[in-house]
Formats: C-alpha cells, sequence, structure tokens
C-alpha cells in the first residue's frame, strides 16, 4: 500500500504536534528568468526564485477547557498576532517565524516531512451556528525547506 | 579615430533604431506659410537602443568594457550580425503588396542600421545601465548615437 491519506497526515508547529488538523497543503512556484533573444524562435528560460506558501485548516481547540490552558492555535496565532498595550496603539512587536514541519507518516518507520520557517500570512477563524470553530492560516516560506527534507524523496 | 566592435555572441532582446533627422531648421510666418532652411544633405542623430535581458554577468561585463574602450579613444561603435544585429532579416522586396514590380532594394535592413552607407559613425550616447536581476544575471541597456563626423 503505497498511498497516502488524510490519515496520514500531521502538522507540526514549532516542534509541537498540532492537535485537530483538518488539512495542510503547500505549494512551492518558481519565477523564471527570459532569455529569449532577437533571432530566437521559442522562448528560452533560466531558472529564478523559488517561493513556497501553504495553508492549513484546524479546529480551535482546548485540552481541558476552563483550566486556562492554551488552545492548538496558540503559537500560530501568537506569531502572527501581536497585541498592543492600550487601545489605538500602532507601534507593537512584528509577527515572528514559525516554523511548520508538514509530515505523511504510515507505521513508525515510513516518516516523510517537508519543514519551513514561515510567516504567518492570514489567519481567519469562524463561529458560526451548528459547526465547531475553525480557523484557516495561510503562510510563506522564509528561505526554503530545510532540516530533513524526506518528503520530496 | 578607429571603430570598434560591439561585443559579439551577446544577443540583444529588444532593439530600437531611429534613423535620424535631415539638419534644417523650418520658419513658419503668421499666415502659415513654412519656410525650410536645410544645412545638409545627409541624416543626422540616427539612434539606437539595445536591451539585453538576463544576460549572464559576465557577458555585461564585455559591454562595459566596450563602452571604455570606444569613449577612451573618441572611437566608434560597428555592429554586426552577431554583435547587436542579430536576428535581422535582410530580404529584400521586389514587389509590393499588390504584387507590383518595383525597383527592389539594394539594401537590407541591416545595411541602414549599420550606417555604413550613410558614412554615419554610432557612438555611446550614454553610458550602459546594469540592473542585477538574480544571481549571476543582469539586464543591460545600450544607447547610441550616430553622428557625421567632420572631416
Amino acid at each position: 500500500m503505497g498511498f497516502y491519506s488524510g490519515r496520514d497526515g500531521e502538522l507540526y508547529v514549532a516542534g509541537t504536534k498540532a492537535a485537530k488538523v483538518q488539512s495542510w497543503s503547500f505549494s512551492s512556484s518558481m519565477a523564471v528568468l527570459e532569455t529569449t533573444s532577437l533571432g530566437d524562435t521559442d522562448r528560452t528560460l533560466e531558472s529564478g526564485v523559488r517561493s513556497y506558501s501553504g495553508s492549513a485548516r484546524l479546529f480551535y481547540y482546548v485540552e481541558a477547557p476552563g483550566s486556562g490552558a492554551d488552545s492548538n492555535l496558540n503559537t500560530i496565532l501568537t506569531s502572527a498576532i501581536k497585541t498592543g498595550s492600550e487601545a489605538g496603539d500602532g507601534e507593537n512587536d512584528k509577527s515572528t517565524q514559525v516554523v511548520l514541519k508538514l509530515r505523511m507518516i504510515t507505521g513508525s518507520t515510513d516518516v516523510r516531512d517537508i519543514q519551513f520557517s514561515v510567516f504567518i500570512t492570514g489567519v481567519s477563524m469562524n463561529s458560526a451556528v451548528g459547526e465547531v470553530a475553525s480557523a484557516d492560516i495561510s503562510w510563506e516560506a522564509n528561505g526554503a525547506p530545510f532540516g530533513n527534507t524526506t518528503l520530496v524523496n | 579615430m578607429a571603430s570598434i566592435g560591439f561585443p559579439i555572441y551577446v544577443p540583444p532582446s529588444s532593439r530600437s533604431y531611429s534613423p535620424g533627422t535631415f539638419p534644417q531648421q523650418t520658419f513658419e510666418s503668421q499666415n502659415g506659410a513654412k519656410t525650410v532652411l536645410r544645412y545638409g544633405s545627409k541624416r543626422v542623430n540616427a539612434t539606437l537602443t539595445l536591451g539585453f535581458a538576463n544576460i549572464e554577468d559576465a557577458l555585461a561585463v564585455l559591454i562595459l568594457e566596450n563602452y571604455e574602450a570606444v569613449n577612451e579613444a573618441w572611437d566608434s561603435v560597428t555592429f554586426g550580425s552577431t554583435s547587436g544585429l542579430q536576428g535581422i532579416s535582410d530580404a529584400k522586396r521586389g514587389t509590393d503588396d499588390y504584387g507590383v514590380i518595383r525597383p527592389e532594394a539594394t539594401n537590407g535592413l541591416t545595411d541602414h542600421i549599420q550606417e555604413a552607407i550613410s558614412g554615419l559613425k554610432w557612438r555611446y550616447s550614454g553610458p550602459p545601465k546594469v540592473t542585477s536581476t538574480f544571481k549571476g544575471r543582469s539586464n543591460v541597456s545600450c544607447s547610441f548615437v550616430a553622428c557625421l563626423d567632420s572631416p
């Protein structure tokens, strides 16, 4: 059985496995440099800058409600959202990077990872009657994937 | 004054040429009548702009060195089919769009842009502009003006 499904997917945020992840995705793209010159009949290209971005959806989940424990989204939200000291405070901390590791795992030996240091560029949370509260996050990677990048094998 | 060839095998990605104008001055009277004083019968100030997109930095260096070599001694620049004029078709038309036979053009577009028959000499009208686009790659823009040297 060489297929993988959502059952095999995991998301690690700053080294900790995130709970209640509904989905994750990432995409890679590369800008090309056009080197077509006069007299050519076909477009010629040179490789350019690569970039990586992605998104994930997590249910908003607290292991022990009422205990004051952090939610499963704490690291993501606090890296993206910095609170001010008072209303109208426009000078606050910058958003920080967080390491996301996207994993496919079957059994205990087949572990396939890709890891990025990312900026959370979008958070969209919702609460609606008849639905479980969840958050959609989107991110853009700072630099190339690093570490144990076995997902590409 | 000698002529120095533009670096070969640096193919441009864009080229713009204007044949220039004839030296003259126009006076327009109040009733709209025009009087034209002609100072010469040869074109002057033809312009040529060459753009090089995403070329290797080593090729950009060749262009910069050419700019220095040409201007150190007030030489002129020449262009060939592998240096600045790449991609030009030298086909000559013997008939017009309606099939009417007319005298065949004696010169191709290369001859015109080279200014070999006009006696104009190409010189840099300004320094080349080099814009780095990526590691090891640059955009270069060169502009030239063709001058009629006094005898």
